[in-house]
C-alpha cells in the first residue's frame, strides 16, 4: 500500500518537473508577472518619448518576479522588445517605463515614488495600501483572485493616463 | 486495491506523455486583463480575519474551490473535508462528524470545529454542533471556496476554534450573471434540485437568491447484527432524509446581507439512546435560520469591519421508548437563539499590521425540553438559560524582514457562567527562499462547556453538571511548504498537542447516570505530508499521508475513533471530450477503536467522477461512482448507541457502491 502511494507521489513530482517551467515560483507571481506585461497596453505615457528602442520593466526590492519576467524578455510590448532591469537606486531608473516596487521597499516608498513619477514612470506594487500611499497601481489579492486599485491623481502627476478599460476593471479608483 | 493503483498510474503516465502546454504569446486583446482577474491564486481570509497569501498565514491552510468540488463530485461538506489531508469523517446515520489530528470522540457533535459561512458562526448555542452533512444550511453548489485552517484559533475566534476552522465562502451574485438550474438523481432514490438566480443591477446592487430541495429514501435494509433479537437485526426503510434550504444574499457598496434557512429531517435506523429498534418513529429534525449584515470598509484611516447576526436553531428528536412494555414516544425539543456582533479594525503602522476587535454573543434562548408525546403527555425536562459571551482580541502581523513575519495575537473571552479565559497564538513565518516557507507556531484554544452538557437532564439516563471548566488545547507546530517548479507544492507539518480538562461523558457510579466531566490529559503527536500539483493542461493531483498518535495520560490508552494513519490520493485528468475531466480519488483510513476499546478495521475507498463542462451551451453534466469497489466497512461508535433492550452497537456499517448523475444548466 505505502509503496504504491510512494510511487504515485514520485510520479506526480516527476510529472510536475517534466511539464513545469524552469522558474520555481508560486502561481501568484506568475499572475502578477502577466499583469506587468499587460498593464502597459492600458496606459498612455505622455511624458516619455516614443523613440526608445525597448520597453523596460524595472524591479526594485526583493521579489521573485525577476526570474519570471526574464523568460518573457524580447517579447514585443507596444512594438518594442521587452527588457527587464533590476534596479537598486534612482540613478538607474532613467531607462524604466514601468517600475515594480517590492514590499521590502515600503520604508523608502515616500522617496522612491516622487523620483519615479518625476521621470514619468508607471509605478506598480503588491504591497498593502500602495495606492493609498501614492502609488499608481496596487495589485491586491481578493477572494482568491488578483485584482487592482488605481490612483488616478498619482498617474496624473506623472502625465500618465489609464485607459477606460483599465479604469472600468479596477476594484477601486482613487481620484 | 492494485486495480485502481494501476488506473491512477496509467492516468499519470498518459498525462506526462501527452506533454506540456506550449509557450503562450502575450496577447494585447482587451479580454486578457479579465482573464488575469479570473485566475485563481491561493489566499485565505479566515486565518487572520483579513485576506492574505497562503504563505503569510499563521496556520497550515487548505483551500477547496468550487471547481475542486465539482470535479470531485462531493455532495456534502463532510465529503469535502474527508478529502483534505489529516481529516476523517464518521457517519452514524443521523449526523456526520469530522475528526482531525487524532481527535473525534464517537457520539461527539463536532464541537471542536468552528464552522463559518461568510464569516458568520454556524455552531449553535446549545450543542455547539458543527453542521457538516446535509444539515449544513448552504447548498454545496453555492460554495465558492472553503478555507480549512488547522490548529487552535481561539486567539481570534473564541470557543470551538479548537482543532480547525472551516470557513465557507459563498458565491456572489455577479458570478452567476443569470439563472441556474441543477438536478441530480442517484442510488437510494436520492434526488436533489436547485434553482438559483443572481446578478448585478445597474445601481450597483448585487443579488443572489437560491432554493434547494433534497430527498432520499436511504438504504432500504440496514443490518445491525448486535440487535439480532429484534427483526433479525434489520432496520427496514428507516434511512430516509429530506431537506430544503433557502439562501438570499444582497450586497451594495461595502454592505452585505445574508439570509439562510434550512429544514432537514432524518429518520434514524440505529436505535440510539435506549430507543426501540426498527421503529419508524425515531427521527431528528434540524432547523437553522441565520440573518447576517456585514460592513467591510476599505477606504479611510483603517479597514473597518462589522458583522451583526441573528440565529435561530431548533432541534426536534423523537425517541420511541419501551416503558415497561408500553411504547412511549419521547421528544427532545431544543431551541437556541442568539444575536451576535463582531467589530474589528485593521491598520498598518510601518511594518506592523494590527487588528483590534471585539465580539459579543447574547445567547438569549438556550431552551431544552424533553417530554412524552404518547400515550400520555408528561414533561421530563423544561430548562432555559441564557449566556452572554464577550471576546476582546488583538493581533499583530509584524514584518520583521521582507521574508520574516511574526504573527502574534491573543483574545480574552468572558462567559457569565464560568468566567474568563485567555488564549494566545504566535507564528513565525520565514521564507528563506522564494520557493520555501517555514512556519513555527504555538496556539491555544478552548471549548466552553455548552448548555447541553451543563443542563440537559432526564434523570433516567443523563444528568447535567454545572461545575464544568472549559477544555483547553495547546499545539506546537512546525510547517514547511516547498514549491517545486511552477506547478508542484509539497507540504510537511509536524505537531504536538496537549488537551487538558477534556469534556467527556462518563457514568456516575453513585446514580448510574451519564454525566459530562472534565477528564485528564490527552496528548497527540502527528505528522502530515502532502504533494500537490496543478497544470495548465487541466491535469492535477494530490497525495497526502497523515500519521497521528493520541494517548490518554492517565491510562496510556489510545482514544476511540482516532485512526493512526490516513492516506489520500486524488488525480484529475482531462479526457478527450471538450472541457471534460475524470477524477479518481482514493481515501484510506486506518483502523481505530470504538468506545469499548474494540478495533474496527480500516478501509480504502475509491470514488470516481466524470465532469463535462459546457457540453452544450450552459450545460454541465457529471457522473459519479462512490465506493467504486463496493468495499464493506463500518465506523466506530460510542456508548450512546444502545437500544431499548440495552444492547450496544459496536460499529455502524456504511454504504457500498452508489452513483449519482447531475446536470446543471446556466441561462
Amino acid at each position: 500500500m505505502m509503496k504504491c502511494l510512494l510511487a504515485i507521489l514520485v510520479l506526480i513530482l516527476a510529472a510536475g518537473i517534466a511539464s513545469g517551467k524552469d522558474d520555481d515560483v508560486p502561481q501568484e507571481y506568475l499572475v502578477k508577472a502577466k499583469y506587468l506585461l499587460n498593464i502597459p497596453l492600458y496606459t498612455e505615457m505622455l511624458a516619455q518619448t516614443k523613440t526608445r528602442k525597448s520597453y523596460t520593466i524595472c524591479l526594485i526590492g526583493a521579489t521573485p518576479l525577476e526570474s519570471v519576467l526574464a523568460a518573457s524578455s524580447g517579447k514585443l510590448i507596444k512594438s518594442r522588445p521587452l527588457a527587464v532591469l533590476k534596479v537598486t537606486d534612482f540613478s538607474q531608473m532613467d531607462s524604466c517605463q514601468l517600475l515594480f516596487i517590492a514590499s521590502s521597499e515600503r520604508n523608502r516608498l515616500q522617496t522612491l515614488l516622487p523620483e519615479a513619477h518625476s521621470r514619468g514612470i508607471v509605478t506598480i506594487s503588491d504591497m498593502r495600501d500602495f495606492a493609498r500611499m501614492g502609488g499608481m497601481i496596487n495589485l491586491l489579492t481578493v477572494n482568491g483572485r488578483i485584482v487592482f486599485d488605481l490612483n488616478r491623481s498619482a498617474a496624473g502627476s506623472a502625465s500618465i493616463s489609464f485607459s477606460t478599460h483599465l479604469l472600468k476593471l479596477a476594484r477601486d479608483v482613487i481620484n | 486495491m492494485f486495480q485502481y493503483i494501476r488506473i491512477i498510474l496509467t492516468l499519470v503516465l498518459i498525462t506526462v506523455v501527452s506533454g506540456t502546454a506550449g509557450a503562450e504569446e502575450m496577447q494585447a486583446s482587451p479580454e486578457s486583463l479579465e482573464q488575469l482577474m479570473s485566475l485563481e491564486v491561493t489566499t485565505v481570509t479566515g486565518a487572520s480575519k483579513y485576506q492574505q497569501e497562503l504563505t503569510d498565514a499563521p496556520a497550515s491552510v487548505s483551500i477547496v474551490t468550487a471547481n475542486d468540488i465539482r470535479k470531485g463530485g462531493y455532495r456534502t461538506l463532510a465529503e469535502v473535508l474527508n478529502s483534505v489531508r489529516g481529516f476523517y469523517t464518521t457517519y452514524n446515520r443521523a449526523y456526520n462528524s469530522v475528526g482531525a489530528r487524532g481527535f473525534s470522540p464517537p457520539g461527539d457533535f463536532g464541537t471542536r470545529l468552528l464552522v463559518l459561512v461568510d464569516g458568520y458562526r454556524l455552531n449553535d448555542a446549545v450543542f455547539e454542533q458543527a453542521p457538516l452533512g446535509r444539515d449544513f444550511p448552504v447548498d454545496i453548489d453555492l460554495i465558492d471556496r472553503i478555507e480549512i485552517i488547522r490548529g487552535p484559533g481561539s486567539a481570534l475566534y473564541g470557543t470551538n476554534a479548537y482543532l480547525a476552522i472551516i470557513n465557507v465562502i459563498t458565491r456572489n451574485g455577479k458570478d452567476l450573471k443569470g439563472g441556474e438550474l441543477s438536478a441530480s438523481g442517484g442510488s437510494y432514490d436520492a434526488w436533489t434540485s436547485r434553482v438559483s438566480g443572481g446578478g448585478k443591477a445597474l445601481n450597483g446592487v448585487e443579488w443572489l437568491f437560491s432554493g434547494s430541495y433534497r430527498d432520499s429514501t436511504g438504504t432500504q435494509s440496514l443490518s445491525f447484527p448486535e440487535y439480532a433479537a429484534t427483526n433479525n437485526g434489520i432496520a427496514q426503510g428507516l434511512d430516509g432524509e429530506n431537506s430544503w434550504d433557502l439562501l438570499a444574499k444582497v450586497a451594495w457598496k461595502d454592505f452585505s446581507l445574508l439570509l439562510l434557512h434550512q429544514n432537514r429531517v432524518k429518520t434514524i435506523p440505529t436505535a440510539s439512546f435506549y430507543s426501540i429498534f426498527n421503529d419508524p418513529g425515531k427521527k431528528t429534525t434540524d432547523r437553522h435560520t441565520l440573518a447576517g449584515l456585514s460592513y467591510n470598509g476599505h477606504g479611510g484611516w483603517a479597514d473597518l469591519n462589522a458583522r451583526l447576526t441573528y440565529n435561530r436553531y431548533e432541534y426536534v428528536g423523537d425517541y420511541p421508548l419501551d416503558n415497561a412494555g408500553v411504547r412511549t414516544l419521547n421528544r427532545d425539543l431544543t431551541v437556541a437563539e442568539w444575536i451576535g456582533s463582531d467589530l474589528f479594525g485593521v491598520k498598518t503602522f510601518g511594518d506592523h499590521l494590527v487588528t483590534v476587535g471585539m465580539e459579543h454573543r447574547w445567547q438569549f434562548t438556550e431552551q431544552q425540553r424533553n417530554f412524552e408525546v404518547t400515550p400520555t403527555s408528561a414533561t421530563v425536562l423544561d430548562d432555559n438559560h441564557s449566556n452572554l459571551v464577550q471576546g476582546y482580541y488583538l493581533q499583530d502581523e509584524y514584518h520583521i524582514l521582507h521574508n520574516l513575519i511574526l504573527n502574534a495575537g491573543l483574545r480574552y473571552d468572558h462567559y457569565n457562567n464560568f468566567g474568563g479565559t485567555t488564549n494566545r497564538r504566535a507564528a513565525l513565518i520565514w521564507k528563506p527562499l522564494d520557493v520555501s516557507v517555514l512556519r513555527l507556531s504555538y496556539g491555544e484554544a478552548f471549548r466552553a462547556p455548552n448548555a447541553y452538557e451543563q443542563y440537559y437532564s432526564d434523570q433516567v439516563g443523563i444528568k447535567g453538571s454545572t461545575n464544568l471548566r472549559p477544555e483547553k488545547i495547546r499545539t506546537l507546530e512546525l510547517g514547511w511548504d516547498q514549491f517545486i517548479g511552477n506547478n508542484v507544492k509539497t507540504t510537511a507539518t509536524l505537531y504536538y498537542s496537549r488537551i487538558e480538562h477534556q469534556l467527556d461523558q462518563v457514568v456516575d457510579p453513585v446514580d448510574n447516570l451519564q454525566v459530562f466531566t472534565n477528564q485528564s490529559r490527552l496528548e497527540t503527536k502527528g505528522v502530515e505530508l502532502q504533494a500537490e500539483g496543478k497544470w495548465e493542461n487541466g491535469f492535477s493531483g494530490r497525495v497526502s499521508y497523515s500519521y497521528q498518535h493520541s494517548e490518554k495520560q492517565d491510562s496510556g490508552q489510545v482514544p476511540a475513533n482516532a485512526p493512526s494513519s490516513l492516506v489520500k490520493a486524488s488525480l484529475t485528468a482531462p479526457v478527450p471530450i471538450k472541457k471534460s475531466f475524470v477524477t479518481v480519488e482514493t481515501l484510506y483510513t486506518g483502523s481505530s477503536l470504538n468506545a469499548y476499546g474494540e478495533r474496527i478495521a480500516g478501509k480504502a475507498i475509491v470514488n470516481l467522477t466524470l465532469l463535462s463542462r459546457e457540453l452544450l451551451q450552459g450545460l454541465d453534466l457529471s457522473a459519479s461512482i462512490y465506493n467504486l469497489f463496493d468495499t464493506g466497512y463500518a465506523n466506530p461508535v460510542g456508548f450512546e448507541q444502545i437500544n431499548s433492550l440495552s444492547e450496544n452497537l459496536r460499529s455502524i456499517r456504511q454504504d457500498g457502491i452508489t452513483f449519482r448523475l447531475k446536470a446543471t444548466y446556466r441561462f
